[in-house]
């Protein structure tokens, strides 16, 4: 049988039904074209974890806690990707505060600081030598297991004592990101209005500040 | 600490410097204009509708494809077939995708459609290594601006702020129901 992208992932992500109690809830691809797109959702009882593809990229799987992911209040907020959370653990409080900067003069710093921290696994990728896109998809995978293992293991044992932190940090990214590139295009934009044209995920936000005391 | 890796100039234009990105990817196939040009017009479903679906194809939240989305409210949207996938899959020329893909999504700016996407706005910022947020970016270097309807972000010619919603209202009507 060809190998597929869930034949992959199943293969890269076994570890997370031997070690860590998940069951495979949901796997789907495209049927004609191959390594198009697909998605594949493991859960526990308290966390969920989903590695997709879309037009032959994978993404970095993606973790929330299993209440959340299954509220329909909350379908597109409840998630936060790898790519974040690894970011948030291998950055300084000082590198933090210049990637949460409103300023857009901290530009060049923050090419900088993602690219001597390989934040989407470019360079890391490149680096990997197999022989065909195969092997090279398989290795993908298996580095995004690994990068799993290594960032989210209280995440995935259902422990998210840090989760409000860490959602409060990927809010405080995104808000960086677009008042920065609002103002770099002469538009002085507030906190408020870019909150506001996301309610879903100020409102998750909101629910977990209330949930952590911290409203 | 090492210097930046420098975004292509296309990357740059757009201002994403991310180098995951497939608009930073290098090209691989050398393909001419005219084969560019084709492959993406070859891709383009519906093309007289006003409306153009973008998004994600999968992952959380996702309840159909993009191109499922398009399809099922009669929208204009890009997907190549499979003959032309295994190309490049085969070179893994992520960034000759791109090509076609902005080929597509350039077309329908001169066409001046209104874009619908089937995942919210602020979700597409974040996703670094997709395809939709250079995208989005495109579209907006070409006079678009956002609006919400019936729970979907849109991007809207500015020449059309005063008539979109009449303009969804009779080609979609579906849409506009949260």
């Amino acid at each position: 049988m060809a190998d597929t992208f869930v034949s992959l992932v199943k293969s890269a992500f076994r570890f997370l039904e031997d070690e860590y109690g998940f069951t495979l809830a949901f796997a789907d691809e495209d049927g004609e074209r191959l390594f198009y797109d697909g998605t594949v959702l493991y859960e526990s009882g308290l966390s969920a974890v989903s590695i997709g593809i879309d037009r032959g990229i994978i993404s970095l799987p993606e973790i929330s806690r299993a209440r959340d992911a299954q509220d329909r209040r909350f379908k597109w907020a409840s998630y936060i990707s790898l790519s974040r959370i690894r970011e948030y653990a291998i950055t300084t409080a000082e590198e933090r505060a210049t990637l949460l900067s409103h300023d857009p003069g901290v530009a060049l710093e923050i090419q900088r600081i993602e690219h001597a921290k390989d934040f989407g696994l470019a360079q890391f990728l490149r680096s990997k030598g197999g022989s065909d896109r195969i092997t090279r998809r398989r290795e993908e995978l298996d580095a995004y297991a690994q990068v799993l293992r290594d960032y989210a293991d209280p995440l995935l044992r259902g422990h998210f004592s840090r989760w409000l932190e860490l959602r409060e940090y990927d809010w405080g990214r995104w808000l960086a990101e677009r008042i920065r590139r609002e103002r770099e295009h002469g538009k002085d934009i507030s906190v408020r209005e870019v909150e506001a044209s996301y309610e879903e995920g100020l409102a998750y936000l909101q629910a977990l500040r209330r949930e952590y005391g911290r409203a | 600490m090492s210097p930046a890796a420098a975004p292509t100039l296309e990357g740059w234009l757009l201002g994403i410097s991310r180098a995951e990105s497939p608009v930073n990817q290098p090209l691989t196939l050398g393909l001419s204009e005219e084969a560019i040009s084709a492959v993406a017009e070859a891709g383009i479903h519906n093309p007289d509708s006003p409306l153009f679906a973008i998004g994600f194809s999968s992952g959380p939240g996702v309840s159909q494809p993009y191109t499922q989305f398009g399809a099922q409210h009669g929208m204009g949207y890009f997907a190549v077939d499979d003959d032309v996938w295994q190309v490049f899959d085969a070179a893994e020329a992520q960034g000759d995708f791109w090509q076609i893909n902005s080929q597509a999504i350039e077309e329908a700016v001169t066409q001046r459609r209104i874009f619908v996407l089937n995942v919210p706005y602020a979700r597409v910022e974040s996703a670094t290594r997709s395809f939709s947020l250079p995208e989005i970016r495109l579209i907006e270097m070409g006079g678009y601006v956002g609006r919400n309807i019936g729970g979907h972000d849109i991007l809207v010619p500015i020449e059309l702020l005063d008539s979109y919603q009449s303009i969804i209202a009779t080609v979609a009507p579906d849409l506009l129901a949260p």
